[in-house]
C-alpha cells in the first residue's frame, strides 16, 4: 500500500494525521470515480487500499464519521485543522457533501469492501443520487456499515411572500397557477430586479401554469374581485396579465401567443416609478422627466435579449397608451399592446379612487371602457373583453329576479349575461355568512334583476376591503 | 451478504442505442443545420424508434441531470465531455446537458406516441439545443407542442436575478413600485346599467371582427422581425430623443445582433447592425457592449457550421466581420482558432486584414494568446496589412516564446520599411534559430546599411561568435560580405588567419575567404594574396580556392 506521510511543521498536531488521510483519501476516490467504473480493478484496488486504512480507526472508535454542519469538514465530531497541503482535498469533500444536500457520511466497523463498493456506486452519480433519495437508495440496498448522513435541519423553501387572501373555492384549481403570478409579479417590479437583467424566457415558464388554466375554462379570472383600490404596481400588473390572457383566449389566441400576452401584461408599467419618480439617473437632472412608457421602454430594453417576445412587450410598454389604433403620427399599435391596453384600462379603473366613494364598481368600470373608450381598441377587444369578465364582472354585486342578492365570481363563457354567483342574501334579505357562500351557476330559472351600484353593496369587511 | 447490486431494466438498452442517435443528431444539426440532409435523415431513422420504444416500454421515465440520463437505476446516457474544463463548451453541446438545462428534471413517454409526435419532440430539440441562439427554452417549446404523450416535470428558475453586490433582488429605489399603482387612465363617465346596453351593441358585431381579429393577428405575427424592430425603434425616438433611451435601444439591438450571429444567420445579424449603425452612428454608445456581446458567442458552434458551410456563407461572415471592425475579432480569432478549413481560415485571415487596416491596434492584444497558432496567424494578418504601423506589434511576436512566431514576425517585416524594420531584425542577430537568423539577415542584406554592419561586424567579432553553431557563424560571415565593405576586411582577415601555423581546415575559414571574395576590392584581393603565402597549408588552400573564385562571384 502506498502510504505517504506530508512534512508536518512544528505547529500540526500529529493526532489529525490520520482523520486528514482518511478524508483527503476519500477525495482522491470520489476523484478517480470519475474516471473508473466502480467494480474496475483500479478502482477495487483503490478501495481496497482505502479499507485498509479505514480499518484501525474503525476498531478503535467503531465509527468514522466526516461530515460538514458549518462548512468545515470535521472527524467523528472535531473540526479537521487546516493543512496547505490538503486544504483543497478537504474543501472539495465539502462541496461532494453539499452537491449531494448531504451533512456527511458514516463508516462503522464490519465494513467489507463489498459494501463500500455498493455505497461508492451510489455516492458517485452525484447528479443521479442526492439526499433523502441516496440515503433512501443506500437503506433500500442493504447497506448498514456505510452510509450518508442526512442534513438534520433542511432549508426553508423561499417562499413569494405571503399570498393575499383568497377564497379557494371562487377560482377552484386556478389559485395554484395564480399565486407563482402574482409572487413573480412581485419579485419582478419591486425594486430595482428588472435593472439586473431578465430573461423573458423564464418568465414565459412563470405564466404558462396561468395559461393553461385560463384555456382549460378555470376561474382563474375570479381573482379580479380581490382588486382592491391603491393596489401596488405588481399587484396591478399580475392582474392585468390575468386579464389580458383572459380576453387573448376569448380571441382564440395560442398558448405560445398568450404567453407572450401575458409576460407584456406583466411588463406594461415596467415604467412607472422612475420616469415621473426619477431613476437613479435622473436624480442630478434637471430634466423634465420622461412618461412611463418610455422609462418603461428604456428599463425593459435594458434587462433584456431582443427577441419576438421582448419586441412585443417593448411595443406594448411603449402604446398601451396610445389614444387609438392609426389615429396617431406614428404606426398603429400593435394588436399584442391593444390587448395589454384593454386589459390594464380595466384593472386601473377597477382599483382607482382612494375612498370607498370614488372606488368604481366593477360595472362602472367596464362601461366606462366598452363606452367612452371604446373607440381606443380593435373593435373585437371590447368584445372578447366582455366575453372575458362578463357582463356583470368578478367581484360585482347583483340583485337576481326573485329579490336574493349574489356576487359575481366568473362569467358563463356562452351567456356573459349570466354569471357564476355567490348568493351573497336570500330572498328575504337575510345575509348568508361568508363560510356557507359556494360559488355556482345562476340557476336555469334565475336572471341578473341589476347591478347593484357601490352605494348598495351590503357591507361585508371579509370582502374587497375599502381603501 | 445484506448488500446487493441493482438490476437493469429491460429496455435500457434499446432507450440508451435511440438516446445516442438524438445525441448524434444534435452533433449533426449542429454542424450542418438541421435541413440538411444528414440530419434529416437520421431523425427520420430516430421517429419510428421512439414510437416503437414509447408503445413497447411505455411509459419511459427518463431522469435528466446535466452529466447523464438515467432510466429506472441506470444510466442509459452519460456525457462524453462529463469533466471537460471550466471555460469549456463541450459539456453544453451534450445531449444530457441540453435536456436538463432549462429545468427539465423528468421526461415521460407514454404508450400511444403517434410519429407525428415524436417527429416534433426531436425538432424542439434540436432547435432549442443552442441555447444562446433562441429566445425559447425546452420547456417552453416542449409546452407550446400541446404533447398528449410526452410529459415533462420541471424545476422552475428564479425569474429575477439576485443583485451581486447587494444579494437581494431588488433596492429600496423603485418607490412607486412598492406603493400603489399610479392611476394612468383618462377620467371618462359612464352609467353602470349601461352595461348590457353596450353588450348588445358589441354582441351584433362580433361574428364580424372576431374573424377580423384573428386574421390581423397572424399578419401582424408573421411580420418580419427586422421591420417591426425598425418601427419600435423609430416610434420610440419620435417622442423621446433622449441619449438614455437611445443608448438602451443600441444595447438591445446588440443582444439580437449577437443572437443572430449565434444562429450564424448572417443576414439578420447584417440587418441588426444596420439599425444599429442608425442609432447609434459613431458607435460610441454600443461599442463596448457589442465587443462583449460578441466575445461571448460560441465562437467554436459557428466555426463548426462555417467549416460544412458553402463558399457564399463564408464570405457572409467575412463580410459581415469586416463591416463590424473591432467587436468582431474575438469572432474572427476564434474561427482562426478553431476552423479545421484552410479556406475558411484564409478567409479569416483576410477580413481581419481589411477589418483592421486602418488600425491593427486591437489585433496586437491577441498577441498574448496562449496559443501559439493564434499568435502565428495574428502576424501573418499583421504582415498582410504591412506598414508602420505594424511594426511595435511584430517587435513584439519577434519576441514570442514560439519559434514558429518568431519566423511568422520575420517573414511579416517583409511588408514593413525597411528603416521601421530594421531595428527589430538586429534583435534576431542573436538568436538560436538558425532559420530565424538566415531570415533575418536575408532581409537585413536587402537594403544595406552601416547599422546592420556594424551590428553583424560586433557579433562576428564578439568572444561568443566562436560558441555558436557553424551554420550561424557561416550565415553570419555570408551576410557580412553582403552588406559591408572594407570596414568588414580585418574582422574577416581576422578569422581567415586564426590559429596561425596550427591553422586547420574549416567551414568557417572558408567562409570568411568567399566574403572577402564577396568584397571584391583591391584590398580584399591584397589579403586573400598574402594568404598564399602564409605557413599554413589550410589558409593558403582557403586563400587559393577563394581566388579562384574571383571575378565570377
Amino acid at each position: 500500500m502506498n502510504r505517504t506521510t506530508p512534512i508536518l511543521s512544528p505547529d500540526d498536531d500529529p493526532r489529525f494525521e490520520v482523520s486528514l488521510q482518511l478524508a483527503s483519501r476519500f477525495w482522491a476516490l470520489v476523484r478517480s470515480g470519475r474516471a473508473y467504473a466502480v467494480g474496475h480493478v483500479t478502482y477495487t484496488t483503490q478501495l481496497e487500499n482505502y479499507l485498509a486504512l479505514l480499518s484501525p480507526p474503525l476498531e478503535d472508535r467503531g465509527a468514522v464519521r466526516f461530515h460538514a454542519p458549518e462548512g468545515d469538514l470535521c472527524m467523528n465530531g472535531e473540526r479537521l485543522p487546516h493543512r496547505p497541503n490538503m486544504h483543497k482535498a478537504l474543501e472539495s469533500l465539502v462541496q461532494e457533501f453539499a452537491a449531494r444536500t448531504l451533512e456527511g457520511i458514516e463508516f462503522t466497523k464490519g465494513l467489507t469492501l463489498g459494501e463500500l463498493e455498493t455505497f461508492m456506486s451510489f455516492f458517485l452519480p452525484g447528479e443521479r443520487w442526492k439526499g433523502a433519495e441516496l440515503i433512501a437508495a443506500c437503506d433500500e440496498a442493504g447497506l448498514v456499515h456505510a452510509r450518508p448522513l442526512p442534513i438534520r435541519a433542511a432549508a426553508r423553501p423561499l417562499g413569494a411572500g405571503a399570498p393575499p387572501e383568497l377564497a379557494p373555492e371562487s377560482i377552484g384549481s386556478a389559485r395554484a397557477a395564480w399565486l407563482p403570478v402574482l409572487a413573480g409579479a412581485r419579485a419582478l417590479l419591486e425594486g430595482d430586479a428588472l435593472d439586473q437583467g431578465l430573461e423573458l424566457r423564464h418568465v414565459k415558464r412563470l405564466v404558462q401554469p396561468l395559461v393553461d388554466s385560463v384555456l382549460a375554462g378555470e376561474r382563474a379570472i375570479a381573482v379580479l374581485a380581490q382588486v382592491t383600490p391603491r393596489e401596488s404596481t405588481w399587484s396591478h400588473a399580475a392582474h392585468t396579465a390575468l386579464l389580458a390572457v383572459s380576453v387573448g383566449a376569448r380571441l382564440g389566441l395560442s398558448r405560445h401567443d398568450l404567453a407572450d400576452v401575458a409576460v407584456a401584461g406583466l411588463l406594461h408599467d415596467a415604467g412607472h416609478g422612475w420616469g415621473e419618480a426619477g431613476g437613479p439617473e435622473m436624480v442630478e437632472e434637471t430634466r423634465e422627466p420622461a412618461g412611463h412608457t418610455h422609462e418603461g421602454l428604456r428599463r425593459v430594453a435594458w434587462s433584456t435579449t431582443l427577441n419576438t417576445t421582448s419586441l412585443g412587450v417593448m411595443r406594448a410598454v411603449l402604446e398601451h397608451h396610445d389614444a387609438a389604433p392609426g389615429d396617431h403620427d406614428r404606426l398603429p399599435s400593435t394588436l399584442l399592446s391593444q390587448l395589454v391596453s384593454i386589459a390594464d384600462a380595466y384593472v386601473t379603473l377597477l382599483s382607482r379612487g382612494d375612498s370607498l366613494d370614488a372606488w368604481l364598481s366593477p360595472n362602472s368600470a367596464l362601461v366606462r371602457v366598452i363606452g367612452p373608450l371604446r373607440g381606443r381598441w380593435h373593435p373585437a377587444l371590447p368584445v372578447a373583453l366582455v366575453r372575458a369578465l362578463g357582463v356583470h364582472p368578478p367581484g360585482q354585486y347583483v340583485e337576481l329576479d326573485d329579490g336574493s342578492l349574489a356576487r359575481a365570481v366568473a362569467p358563463d363563457p356562452q351567456d356573459p349575461e349570466r354569471p357564476w354567483v355567490e348568493p351573497v342574501a336570500d330572498v328575504r334579505g337575510v345575509g348568508i355568512a361568508p363560510a356557507h357562500r359556494r360559488p355556482m351557476p345562476l340557476p336555469a330559472e334565475r336572471y341578473v334583476a341589476r347591478a347593484l351600484p357601490r352605494a348598495e353593496w351590503p357591507h361585508d369587511p371579509a370582502e374587497r376591503p375599502a381603501a | 451478504m445484506r448488500w446487493r447490486m441493482r438490476e437493469r431494466p429491460e429496455a435500457a438498452d434499446q432507450v440508451a442505442a435511440w438516446l445516442a442517435g438524438a445525441a448524434r443528431l444534435l452533433h449533426v444539426a449542429r454542424r450542418l443545420g438541421p435541413e440538411h440532409e444528414d440530419a434529416r435523415a437520421l431523425g427520420r431513422r430516430l421517429v419510428p424508434e421512439l414510437v416503437k420504444l414509447a408503445n413497447t416500454h411505455g411509459p419511459l421515465i427518463l431522469e435528466l441531470t446535466p452529466r447523464s440520463v438515467v432510466l429506472g437505476d441506470e444510466t442509459v446516457f452519460a456525457a462524453d465531455h462529463s469533466n471537460a474544463p471550466t471555460g469549456e463548451r463541450a459539456l453544453e453541446r451534450e445531449l444530457s446537458w441540453v435536456l436538463h438545462r432549462d429545468g427539465l428534471r423528468r421526461l415521460r413517454f407514454d404508450p400511444g406516441m403517434t410519429e407525428a409526435e415524436a417527429a416534433t419532440f426531436l425538432d424542439v430539440l434540436v432547435v432549442s439545443a443552442p441555447a444562446d441562439a433562441t429566445h425559447e427554452d425546452l420547456v417552453t417549446l416542449l409546452w407550446d407542442s400541446g404533447f398528449a404523450h410526452v410529459a415533462t416535470e420541471t424545476e422552475e428558475a428564479d425569474v429575477v436575478r439576485v443583485h451581486p453586490l447587494t444579494g437581494r433582488t431588488g433596492s429600496m429605489w423603485n418607490r412607486a413600485a412598492q406603493g400603489p399603482h399610479v392611476d394612468d387612465w383618462p377620467q371618462v363617465e359612464a352609467p353602470a346599467q349601461d352595461a348590457k346596453r353596450l353588450w348588445d351593441e358589441l354582441h351584433r358585431v362580433e361574428s364580424e371582427c372576431l374573424p377580423a381579429f384573428r386574421d390581423a393577428w397572424a399578419r401582424e405575427r408573421s411580420e418580419s422581425f427586422a421591420g417591426a424592430v425598425e418601427v419600435m425603434t423609430q416610434a420610440a425616438r419620435l417622442d423621446d430623443p433622449r441619449p438614455e433611451l437611445v443608448e438602451a435601444l443600441a444595447a438591445s439591438v446588440v443582444t439580437w445582433l449577437a443572437t443572430a450571429a449565434q444562429r450564424s444567420d448572417w443576414d439578420e445579424a447584417r440587418a441588426a447592425h444596420e439599425l444599429l449603425v442608425r442609432l447609434d452612428p459613431t458607435g460610441r454608445r454600443s461599442a463596448e457592449a457589442l465587443t462583449h456581446a460578441l466575445g461571448s458567442l460560441d465562437a467554436q458552434a459557428i466555426t463548426e457550421r462555417l467549416d460544412e458551410a458553402d463558399v457564399r456563407e463564408q464570405a457572409r461572415l467575412f463580410a459581415f466581420a469586416v463591416r463590424l471592425g473591432a467587436p468582431a475579432l474575438p469572432l474572427l480569432v476564434s474561427v482562426l482558432a478553431h476552423s479545421g478549413r484552410t479556406r475558411v481560415r484564409a478567409g479569416a485571415t483576410t477580413a481581419l486584414a481589411y477589418a483592421f487596416a486602418e488600425d491593427p491596434t486591437p489585433l496586437g492584444a491577441w498577441l498574448g494568446d496562449p496559443r501559439w497558432h493564434v499568435v502565428r496567424n495574428i502576424v501573418f494578418v499583421l504582415g498582410q496589412i504591412g506598414g508602420g504601423e505594424v511594426v511595435p506589434h511584430l517587435a513584439v511576436a519577434a519576441r514570442h516564446i514560439d519559434a514558429r512566431v518568431r519566423r511568422a514576425a520575420v517573414h511579416a517585416l517583409g511588408q514593413v520599411p525597411h528603416s521601421l524594420r530594421r531595428q527589430v531584425l538586429l534583435t534576431q542577430l542573436d538568436t538560436t534559430d538558425g532559420r530565424l537568423l538566415a531570415a533575418s539577415l536575408a532581409m537585413l542584406a536587402r537594403e544595406p546599411d552601416t547599422r546592420v554592419t556594424e551590428a553583424i561586424l560586433a557579433r562576428v567579432q564578439s568572444s561568443e561568435f566562436e560558441a555558436r553553431p557553424e551554420e550561424h557563424r557561416i550565415a553570419l560571415l555570408s551576410a557580412l560580405a553582403d552588406v559591408a565593405s572594407d570596414q568588414a576586411l580585418p574582422a574577416l582577415e581576422e578569422l581567415l588567419l586564426r590559429g596561425g601555423w596550427f591553422a586547420k581546415r574549416s567551414a568557417e575559414r572558408a567562409a570568411a575567404a568567399r566574403a572577402i571574395v564577396r568584397l571584391g576590392t583591391p584590398a580584399a584581393r591584397s589579403v586573400l594574396e598574402q594568404g598564399l603565402r602564409h605557413k599554413s597549408e589550410a589558409v593558403r588552400e582557403a586563400c587559393d580556392d577563394a581566388l579562384a573564385q574571383w571575378g565570377r562571384s
